[in-house]
This record gives C-alpha cells, sequence and structure tokens, in this order.
C-alpha cells in the first residue's frame, strides 16, 4: 500500500513536470540570465517535489511561478530582475511577430513602451508580467505573490494605471 | 490621436510564448529530481526531507526508498510529524542519529516546523516501519495505531548509519567520476567490512553530470550509484 502511494505521488509529479515545465521556463526566463535559468527551474521543481501535497490543484502554475520567483528573488536583486523584464519586451521586436493574437505593434509604439516600463517598480512589472503575458487573473496573481486576491487587483489596477499615466505624454488619450 | 492601451500593447510584445519550451534534458532532470530526497539541510550530509499525507522515506536516491509495512522499524529514518493526525499535515524526515524525539525538538524549535517551544513529543513506529515523532504524550501512539518506540538503536544499526553516511560524504564532498566510483564505493564496504554487498551503476552521466552521488539501500545491501550535476 505505501508503495502504491509512492508511486502515485511519483506519477502526479511527473504530469506536473510535463505540463509546466515550459511555462516556468518561460517564466524564469523573464527574470534571469541565460545561463541561470536551468538552475531555477531546477530548484523549482525540487520544491514542488518535497511539498507536493501542497500544490493547490487548481493553480499550479500560480504557485510553481511563486516559488520560481521565491527562488530568483534569492538570488538576482530586484533591479537586476526589472532590467531583464524590460529587455524581454525590448526583444520582441515587431519583424519577429509573425502572427500577433493579441494586435500586431508598430514600431513607433514600442520605444515609448520601454521608455514607460524603465520607469515603472519591478513590482509593478511582476504584476504587469504575470497579467499580460501569462494571462493570470487575480486569483493566480494572489498566489504567485503570496497575497489576498483583493491586494492582487489592487496592484495590477495601480500598475495598469501608472503605466498608462506614464505613457499619456507620449501618446496622448488612450482607446479604451 | 487614438491609440491603443498600453496594457494591450505589453500583452502584444509578449515575449514568453517563444521562451516556452521543452528542453531535450527535461527527461534527464525529472529523474534528477525524483532521485533526490526532496531537500536537503545541515552540514554534511544531513538530508531532510517533507511530505504531506502517505508515509515516505528518502535517503538519497529514490532507490534508496525503502518500504516495510510489516517491518518493526527502519533505523536509518526519522520523521517528525507537525500534527498528531494519520496521515499528518506536513512531516520531516531526517537521518536518525541518536533520541528521535530530541532530534524533532529541534526543527520545531529552529524553525523548520515552528519557531517556538515544541509541544510534548513522542517517538512511535507508524504504519511504514519509520520511528515517527508526533505531538502528544505517551497514549498519541496507540490513538494513531502506531506502536511505541522502544530501545536504542543496535551497534549494527548505529555501524549501517556510519556507513550511509560515510558513503554519500564520499561522494559529495568531491567529483568522482564514474570510471573511480565503483572503487570508490568498495572501498567504504571494505572499511565497514560488510560482506554480500552488490553495487549498482545507474548510469546518466553527461558532461554536465560528470559526478557520480551513491546511497546505501541497508535492507537490500545495495549500493547504487547515480550521476550528479558537476564536473571534475
Amino acid at each position: 500500500m505505501t508503495s502504491r502511494l509512492v508511486d502515485d505521488r511519483t506519477e502526479r509529479f511527473s504530469d506536473l513536470f510535463r505540463e509546466f515545465t515550459p511555462s516556468v521556463r518561460g517564466f524564469v526566463r523573464t527574470m534571469v540570465a541565460a545561463c541561470d535559468v536551468e538552475s531555477v527551474v531546477q530548484a523549482t521543481f525540487e520544491t514542488a517535489w518535497a511539498k507536493l501535497e501542497a500544490i493547490p490543484l487548481l493553480s499550479q502554475r500560480a504557485w510553481l511561478f511563486g516559488v520560481a520567483r521565491n527562488h530568483v528573488r534569492n538570488h538576482v536583486r530586484a533591479e537586476r530582475r526589472r532590467a531583464f523584464l524590460v529587455d524581454a519586451v525590448g526583444a520582441q521586436r515587431p519583424g519577429e511577430l509573425t502572427s500577433c493574437p493579441r494586435g500586431c505593434v508598430d514600431l513607433v509604439e514600442i520605444a515609448p513602451l520601454l521608455a514607460a516600463l524603465q520607469h515603472l517598480s519591478t513590482e509593478e512589472l511582476e504584476v504587469l508580467q504575470l497579467v499580460a503575458w501569462h494571462e493570470m487573473e487575480p486569483a493566480e496573481v494572489a498566489v504567485v505573490l503570496k497575497i489576498s486576491a483583493n491586494n492582487a487587483r489592487v496592484r495590477i489596477h495601480r500598475a495598469r494605471k501608472h503605466l498608462e499615466t506614464l505613457m499619456q505624454p507620449e501618446l496622448g488619450e488612450v482607446d479604451r | 490621436m487614438r491609440v491603443r492601451d498600453p496594457f494591450e500593447i505589453l500583452a502584444a510584445l509578449n515575449p514568453v510564448p517563444r521562451l516556452s519550451e521543452t528542453s531535450p534534458q527535461d527527461d534527464e532532470l525529472l529523474a534528477t529530481i525524483i532521485a533526490k530526497a526532496p531537500s536537503t539541510t545541515g552540514k554534511r550530509r544531513r538530508h531532510l526531507w517533507v511530505a504531506g499525507g502517505g508515509a515516505i522515506a528518502v535517503v538519497g536516491l529514490a532507490a534508496f526508498a525503502v518500504f516495510h509495512q510489516d517491518s518493526a522499524s527502519s533505523p536509518l529514518q526519522l520523521t517528525c510529524y507537525t500534527a498528531a493526525q494519520q496521515p499528518p499535515p506536513e512531516q520531516f524526515g531526517i537521518p536518525m542519529e541518536g533520541d528521535p524525539v530530541k532530534a524533532c525538538k529541534q526543527l520545531w524549535r529552529n524553525g523548520t516546523i515552528a519557531d517556538a517551544e515544541p509541544p510534548t513529543l513522542t517517538a512511535c513506529v507508524n504504519d511504514g516501519g519509520i520511528v515517527a515523532v508526533v505531538p502528544g504524550d505517551q497514549k498519541v501512539c496507540a490513538r494513531l495505531g502506531f506502536a511505541n518506540w522502544i530501545g536504542a538503536l543496535t551497534d549494527d544499526e548505529v555501524q549501517m548509519m556510519a556507513f550511509a553516511d560515510e558513503l554519500a560524504a564520499t561522494f559529495s564532498e568531491k567529483c568522482i567520476i564514474e570510471p573511480d566510483a565503483t572503487a570508490a564505493a568498495q572501498a567504504v564496504i571494505d572499511k565497514y567490512q560488510l560482506a554480500g554487498w552488490t553495487i549498482v551503476q545507474q548510469g546518466g552521466y553527461t558532461p554536465q553530470r560528470a559526478c557520480a552521488l551513491a546511497g546505501a539501500v541497508p535492507e537490500q545491501q545495495l549500493v547504487v550509484i547515480a550521476s550528479r550535476r558537476g564536473a571534475p
């Protein structure tokens, strides 16, 4: 009976690993240098292996992102993490956008956005990244950041407002 | 001029899809993680594992996990329950090194389980044959369907613990490459004058994982050697 428990545990972890390794890797790649990505991914899943029973079934990806973020925070200073996030946007040139599910971006839109991102805090960038790139709901953002869902909603709202404000002088009225 | 919401521009510039990919090494990484104890702490080779639910014992490699429902005890393992429940909400596994209650008390005090003085703790033998230290008095073992743990370790058990520890330390303190691994393990076996032991090489060596690690399965008189991250 005990052996079967272990088999089930291993199987559950294997499924989790196979399903979420790509998204965790994508998340980590926006926060650390390429040479550090795999060690963070490994550390994240080692934590998941150790705490498998604590992972909420309905927000596994968010839980893994939270663990990955913690591992990154232990090794990369906030300022450096912010730089990586902005670089990740800057590296995404319009010419690379072969398909545009969220709308294609004109070159003239990128420069002011990059300039605005430079003025956001690391926390604001993290929140925007989770919502804009990983399409997370506030409840999932809350799991990643280990805050309440209400607090997550407030942070998302404030970060979006701050970004809009920073871009107002450049772009004028925002179309909703 | 009417322009898009900057958040939408940010979303459209999403770099994550091209960064989210599988790696040819993923299968190996999965095997490595499963083969390792869930976490490690302490100075030398002091394995701490954490689990919720069923009794799970890990010494250092998955191959070393030994389960004996019928066995009276697994002398190398000790688990500290965080609550008097079976299964507990969380449990912390450490090697058996002397007084199990004292060892678990340390986890309650040092912040691993809590930052406070521990409650009364009692050593039981759980249904996995592992010594489990549970919050509660002497009656708690029976309440959970466990036996009370009695007695100190035998000389053989003490020797086996020392062997397992030295074996792991030999392989973790320096990079032993694959061609030398069997001889290194045999040297430790010989030092402890153990007869009838078998050494198994699991392989998996790559340039990034050129070093070996080893662990003992006393119940099967087995030493398992696998690759670990590192280079000579």
